[in-house]
């Protein structure tokens, strides 16, 4: 039996600009993400990774097509559509908690009900003890972890994560994969995750599809059980789908 | 390493404490050649350039005939001397009520630049307008606008804190439409994702975005708010610093233009550094 869907792309087109100057970086792409599931998007640079996690956010209207969330119509940003930005975008001013209970304390909940789960997403993420600290104090994987936490202390149905940690070092990645599937675990939440790093997309998701020319070109399961390691890399079935999504992003 | 830290601030600043006196000792040599060499008086017999023990005795005691009355001693005009005390009642009198005209407007033109800057960076067509129109009005003297507003509003402080905060609105209003416009996207799009709304995504997240850009400008629309409350006060208000120093001009006191200079100078470097440290505190995180 079929998972019920987070999210529903139809026949989804986004161009930028008018007349021969104009640019289509999405055309007539459908797409169903079922609730719960860790999906990856792969895809070249500049084929609409982005564009595509924009529209579903809320932040970017299609030219033509429908998005739905959870049953809903995206018209605009919303809490329950939470987002992982590839920059730096905790607001600097706020410290570690106070970045992790923006979304929460926006909601006007007595603090006794936002209170429990801050401090339970701040020590989730490893930032324990670092609460006061600013932002600028904090080392570019660190950012990322208040980044993860404040997004998921919001407690959105859906998270959309665009290639939020390609700026890191492998180290650090790994230990934010790891903190990110333990999350994911804990809370059921659909993820929509956008990368360029195939072996990312391998460690991570239940499905990969990979995007170009302005559509879906290939759509896979990731079977291997978790936890995923790096083993994973010398398993012949891996290495067959990893050569296959490679063709398909044309290395 | 603390040590080395400590000493090094340390030693900075004595080294900035002895240019200053080095410097503040200099011009007071300085000053006191130049009344020696000039030596021309006004046709009412003062100094043109007035010798240092003359500043340091009548013109401080001479600042006693500002004094209005009303805080228990005699004025001058019921037939009390001039004197340090009266001059003090003087000083603290209209220095009061210029700084009150000062913050008044400044803190009105902020209180409203503020908002409607971030009102008009939403819409790129108004923001455009609004430029041009402070564009326009930059392009007139501000300070030949005071008897404009003396003439509208009267000679009243009232006049003079409007005229204020018109000159210091246009900085604060500019300089922040300017930079929420040049805000990077995701620093709001990142809020939105989180439920935020447009009044909390302005003065939740736009408003300390923007505020270390925005530093700058407030001190200079407080340099402005300056001009605006000397220029106010010297067209027809009958109290403030400014009024007491256009009667020193009317009568040559040079000696007591020259102390009433130094005071309008000492209170602009005090709000200035009233404004960077609360602004420096507001954008701690930065540095």
């Amino acid at each position: 039996m079929s998972r019920p869907t987070g999210l529903e792309v139809r026949s989804l087109t986004v161009t930028y600009g008018s007349g021969p100057k104009a640019v289509t970086p999405l055309h007539d792409l459908d797409l169903d993400v079922p609730r719960g599931q860790f999906l990856c998007v792969l895809g070249p640079s500049g084929q609409g990774k982005s564009t595509l996690l924009r529209c579903l956010a809320g932040l970017l209207a299609p030219t033509a097509g429908t998005i739905t969330a959870l049953g809903e119509p995206v018209t605009g940003p919303s809490a329950t559509r939470g987002m992982v930005f590839q920059q730096d975008a905790i607001p600097g001013w706020l410290r570690v908690a106070d970045n992790v209970a923006l979304g929460p304390r926006n909601r006007r909940l007595p603090e006794s009900q936002w209170r429990p789960r801050v401090d339970h997403f701040v020590e989730a993420v490893g930032l324990r003890g670092r609460e006061r600290a600013w932002p600028r104090e904090l080392s570019g994987g660190m950012r990322k972890r208040v980044a993860v936490a404040a997004v998921f202390a919001n407690d959105p149905d859906i998270l959309l994560m665009d290639e939020p940690f390609a700026s890191l070092d492998h180290l650090t990645r790994q230990g934010l994969h790891r903190t990110l599937l333990t999350l994911w675990q804990e809370t059921g939440k659909t993820i929509v995750f956008v990368t360029h790093d195939v072996d990312e997309a391998l460690a991570l998701a239940d499905r990969v599809v990979v995007i170009a020319g302005g559509g879906v070109r290939a759509d896979a399961v990731v079977p291997f059980p978790r936890p995923r390691t790096d083993d994973l890399r010398m398993d012949a079935t891996a290495n067959a789908l990893r050569t296959n999504l490679l063709h398909h992003l044309g290395v | 390493m603390i040590t080395n830290k400590v000493w090094g601030v340390r030693l900075r600043t004595r080294a900035r404490g002895r240019a200053l006196v080095a410097g503040s000792l200099a011009g007071l040599v300085l000053w006191q050649v130049l009344a020696v060499i000039v030596g021309a008086v006004t046709t009412q017999g003062a100094h043109v350039v007035p010798p240092l023990p003359t500043i340091f005795t009548s013109g401080i005691t001479g600042l006693s005939h500002f004094y209005k009355g009303g805080l228990g001693p005699a004025t001058t005009i019921e037939g009390a001397p001039d004197s340090p005390g009266l001059a003090a009642l003087a000083v603290g009198q209209n220095g009061l009520v210029t700084w009150g005209r000062f913050w008044a407007g400044y803190l009105l033109a902020v209180g409203l630049g503020l908002p409607a800057g971030l009102l008009v960076a939403g819409a790129r067509p108004v923001r455009h307008a609004v430029g041009g129109v402070a564009g326009l009005l930059r392009m007139l003297p501000l300070l030949a606008m005071a008897p404009l507003f003396t003439l509208w509003f009267g000679a009243t402080g009232r006049a003079g804190v409007l005229f204020v905060t018109f000159g210091a609105f246009w900085v604060v209003l500019l300089a922040t439409s300017n930079a929420v416009a040049n805000l990077p996207a995701h620093v709001t799009d990142y809020p939105r994702t989180l439920g935020l709304g447009p009044v909390r995504l302005r003065t939740r997240v736009v408003l300390p975005a923007i505020l270390p850009q925005l530093r700058g400008a407030l001190m200079l629309a407080a340099g402005t708010a300056w001009a605006c409350v000397l220029a106010s006060e010297l067209y027809g208000i009958q109290s403030g610093l400014g009024w007491a120093l256009n009667q020193t001009l009317v009568y040559s006191l040079v000696d007591q233009m020259i102390v009433l200079a130094l005071l309008f100078a000492g209170l602009s470097l005090a709000s200035l550094r009233l404004i960077d440290a609360v602004t420096g505190h507001l954008t701690r995180w930065t540095e």
